[in-house]
C-alpha cells in the first residue's frame, strides 16, 4: 500500500517547524508497512489532473511575508483549480495557519486592503494592525464533536478529545454560519480570540492555527489523517508512549 | 545623575555577588537605565573610545570574545558584554561595571555583542566605528518575527549614516539587501576554512566567525598573522564547545539554541574528531528560549538520527517529552532514550553510567546555562 502525500511550497512556507507534519505522517505511515510518498510542489511544478488523481493527502503551512506572497500569484494562477477539486472530492487535507487563512473567502489588512483567497473555506480573516495583540502562545482544545461523529475517528483515537499546539497569528478568523470549527479553545485565542472557535473543518480536511507542529503530539489527529486518506479500518497501533506524554504534560503548560 | 545610576548599578552587583545570585547580571543595567533612562548616551559622550557590535542569529559570542581577544593581545584596553548578556540592559551592565567610579579609565575599545532587535535600539544612541553582521536565520519567532522583519530595521536604522564600516558574510543571500541600501563601506568575510588551521577552534562553523573577526581586525591594521599569534591562547566562550569535567566524566557543551546550530553542532559531532559516547540534549521553553519549541521538528531529522546511532541517549528540560517525541520521529529507538525533567536526576544517572565517558550535551540558552552552572557550581551570569 502507498500513502502519496503532496506537500505544497515546501521552498516558500516552511516556518515553525511544520514541516514536520509531513515527516510525521510518513513516519507513521511507514510504521505500518505504507510506503510514503513526498511529492513537493513548488513554484515550477505543474500539476494536472493524473498527477493530483494519486494524491492522498495535501499539506500546505504559512511562511514568511515574502514567501506568501511569491506563492500567492502561483496557487491562484496555477494550482488553485487543483486544490479545489481535491478538498471538493472529499479526499484529505492539512493547511495550517497562512495556507489556513489562503484557503478562505479573502485577507483583510491592517491598511483596509483585501486579498482575495482561494474560497474553499467559507471564511474569512481580518488583521487589525496594532488595535489588536498578535495571538501567541501555547494551546488547549476540544477536538470538534463532527470528528466523534465519524467512526473511523473514534476506532484510531487512543488519545482523548483534545488537541494541543502552540499559535502564532496576526490575523483573526471568522467562520461564516453554518461552517465547523477544527477544535473548541480550552486555553489559547484560536481563530479570532472571541469565539472560542479554532480553525476549520471541511469536507475531509482540516484547516488550523496550531503550530508544534499540529500533528507531534497529537498522533490521534495524523492517524486519522492516514486512515482517512486510506480509508483504512485496520491501522496498527504503534508505540506513542513519548507522543501521549508529550500531549499530557502539554495540556498543563501555561499560556 | 550618572554617577547616581552608576552607584546604583554597583551596588545591585554587588549584592548579587554577594548573595550568589548570578543570573542577575542585566539587574544593574536595568536599575541603571531606571533611574536614569539616558545613560547610554552619557555614557558615550564621557568616554571616548571605538565601538564594534556584532549581531546576527549565531556566532555573537564566539566572535566578539576573538575580537576582544586579539585587540587585548595587541595592548589595547577593551572591555565587552563578556557574560553573553546582550540586550540593553546587559550591555549597560557591562559599560558601567567595567568602568571606575573616580578614576575616568582609558578606553580603547568597547567590543559588544547585540541582540538583533536591540541592535535596532543602541544604533539610535551610539554608532559604533564597526558593525560586524554574521547571519540571519530562523530563531524564536514568538519574539523575534521573521527575518524578513529585522533585516528591514536593520536597514531602516543605518538609512542615516555613511560613517559605520559594516562588515558582513558575503554569502548571506538576504544581506544583499544591506549592501544596496547602506552608503557607508561595507566589508565582506566568507566562510574558507584555512584560517582555522591556525587556531585551536573546532568546528567548520566557526570559519565564518573567525574569519569576521580576521575582517575587523584588519580594519584596525592587524595582519592575519598578528591575529593568529594572538589567539595562540584563545579559550572557547562558555556553552560554545567548552569541556567541563563532572564527577570523572567529561562533558562537552554546545550551544543549540535553533535549527542552525543544531544542525552545526550534529554535523561537528558527526565529523568523527570529536569522541563522544553519549548525547544529552536539553529542551527548555523559558521565554528567553523562546515558548514555541516546534523549531526542533527543522533540525534535519537524519543528522539527528546518525548523531544518536549507537550512542547512549539522555533527554532532560521542561521540554523533554516534546524532544523525545522528535528523536522518535526522526527514527531514533526509542526503548534507549532516558529522559526526566530535571537535568539533575538526568546528570546523576548520566554519572552514574559506566558506559558514558565523554558527553557531548547540546543545550538551548536557558539550558546551557542551567547545565554549566550544574556542573561547575558556578553562574555565568
Amino acid at each position: 500500500m502507498e500513502l502519496n502525500i503532496a506537500y505544497f511550497y515546501p521552498e516558500q512556507l516552511n516556518l515553525y517547524g511544520d514541516t514536520g507534519n509531513v515527516d510525521i505522517l510518513a513516519y507513521r505511515a511507514k510504521k505500518r508497512g505504507i510506503i510514503a510518498n513526498i511529492l513537493k510542489v513548488g513554484l515550477e511544478t505543474r500539476l494536472d489532473s493524473s498527477i493530483m488523481s494519486h494524491v492522498h493527502i495535501v499539506f500546505m503551512g504559512g511562511g514568511p511575508d515574502s514567501g506568501q506572497k511569491l506563492v500567492y500569484k502561483d496557487i491562484l494562477e496555477k494550482k488553485q483549480s487543483f486544490l479545489k477539486e481535491h478538498v471538493e472530492s472529499n479526499k484529505v487535507g492539512l493547511f495550517v495557519c497562512g495556507a489556513y487563512q489562503l484557503l478562505g473567502k479573502y485577507y483583510k489588512s491592517a491598511d483596509g486592503t483585501v486579498l482575495e483567497g482561494l474560497g474553499i473555506y467559507n471564511l474569512y480573516t481580518e488583521h487589525f494592525g496594532n488595535h489588536k495583540p498578535r495571538c501567541i502562545g501555547n494551546t488547549l482544545a476540544t477536538i470538534d464533536s463532527s470528528f466523534q461523529d465519524d467512526p473511523l475517528f473514534r476506532l484510531v483515537n487512543h488519545v482523548g478529545d483534545d488537541v494541543v499546539g502552540f499559535e502564532n497569528h496576526g490575523g483573526r478568523t471568522y467562520l461564516f454560519e453554518g461552517v465547523t470549527p477544527f477544535a473548541h479553545i480550552k486555553t489559547g485565542y484560536g481563530n479570532n480570540a472571541e469565539d472560542g472557535t479554532e480553525g476549520v473543518h471541511y469536507k475531509n480536511t482540516i484547516g488550523t492555527y496550531f503550530h508544534g507542529p499540529l500533528l507531534a503530539a497529537n498522533p490521534h489527529i495524523a492517524d486519522y489523517l492516514i486512515a482517512k486518506a486510506l480509508n483504512l479500518f485496520d491501522i496498527k497501533e504503534l508505540d506513542d508512549s513519548f507522543t501521549l506524554a508529550a500531549h499530557t504534560a502539554h495540556k498543563k503548560l501555561k499560556q | 545623575m550618572f554617577y547616581i545610576a552608576l552607584l546604583l548599578a554597583k551596588i545591585a552587583n554587588h549584592i548579587i555577588v554577594l548573595l550568589h545570585l548570578g543570573a542577575g547580571f542585566t539587574w544593574p543595567g536595568y536599575i541603571a537605565v531606571s533611574v536614569y533612562p539616558g545613560i547610554l548616551n552619557e555614557f558615550k559622550k564621557r568616554y571616548s573610545t571605538k565601538y564594534i557590535f556584532i549581531s546576527g542569529t549565531n556566532g555573537k559570542t564566539t566572535t566578539a570574545k576573538l575580537i576582544s581577544h586579539i585587540l587585548h593581545k595587541e595592548n589595547y584596553i577593551v572591555i565587552s558584554n563578556k557574560s553573553g548578556a546582550n540586550l540593553v540592559n546587559g550591555i549597560v551592565s557591562a559599560l558601567l561595571l567595567e568602568t571606575s567610579f573616580f578614576k575616568k579609565k582609558n578606553l580603547d575599545f568597547c567590543v559588544l555583542e547585540v541582540d538583533e532587535l536591540a541592535l535596532i535600539e543602541l544604533l539610535k544612541v551610539i554608532e559604533p566605528r564597526v558593525l560586524v553582521l554574521l547571519n540571519l536565520s530562523r530563531d524564536q519567532l514568538d519574539r523575534y518575527g521573521e527575518i524578513d522583519i529585522i533585516l528591514d530595521k536593520w536597514v531602516d536604522s543605518l538609512r542615516n549614516t555613511k560613517s559605520i564600516s559594516v562588515v558582513m558574510d558575503s554569502l548571506q543571500p538576504e544581506f544583499k539587501k544591506v549592501s544596496e541600501y547602506y552608503k557607508g563601506p561595507v566589508f565582506y568575510f566568507d566562510d574558507s576554512l584555512e584560517p582555522l588551521e591556525h587556531t585551536n577552534l573546532v568546528g567548520d562553523y566557526n570559519a565564518k566567525n573567525l574569519n569576521a573577526a580576521l575582517t575587523v581586525c584588519g580594519l584596525f591594521g592587524i595582519g592575519k598573522d598578528r591575529c593568529f599569534n594572538a589567539l595562540s591562547d584563545f579559550s572557547v566562550a562558555y556553552g560554545r564547545g567548552e569541556m567541563i569535567d563532572y564527577q570523572g566524566k567529561s562533558f562537552r557543551i554546545f550551544l543549540a539554541k535553533n535549527p542552525s546550530s543544531f544542525n552545526n553542532n550534529l554535523t561537528l559531532l558527526l565529523a568523527g574528531n570529536l569522541k563522544y559516547d553519549t548525547l544529552l540534549l536539553v529542551l527548555n521553553d523559558e521565554v528567553r528560549d523562546g515558548r514555541d519549541i516546534s523549531w526542533i521538528y527543522d533540525v534535519d531529522p537524519s543528522l539527528l538520527e546518525k548523531a544518536c546511532l549507537g550512542k547512549n541517549v539522555y533527554v532532560a528540560g521542561t521540554r523533554n517529552l516534546d524532544m523525545c517525541a522528535r528523536l522518535n520521529y526522526s527514527g531514533v529507538d526509542s526503548s534507549g532514550i532516558k529522559t526526566d525533567t530535571s537535568l539533575q536526576k538526568i546528570v546523576n544517572e548520566c554519572s552514574s553510567d559506566e558506559t558514558a565517558k565523554s558527553i557531548a550535551v547540546l543545550p538551548n540558552y536557558s539550558a546551557m546555562l542551567e547545565t554549566r552552572k550544574l556542573l561547575t557550581g558556578k553562574e555565568i551570569l
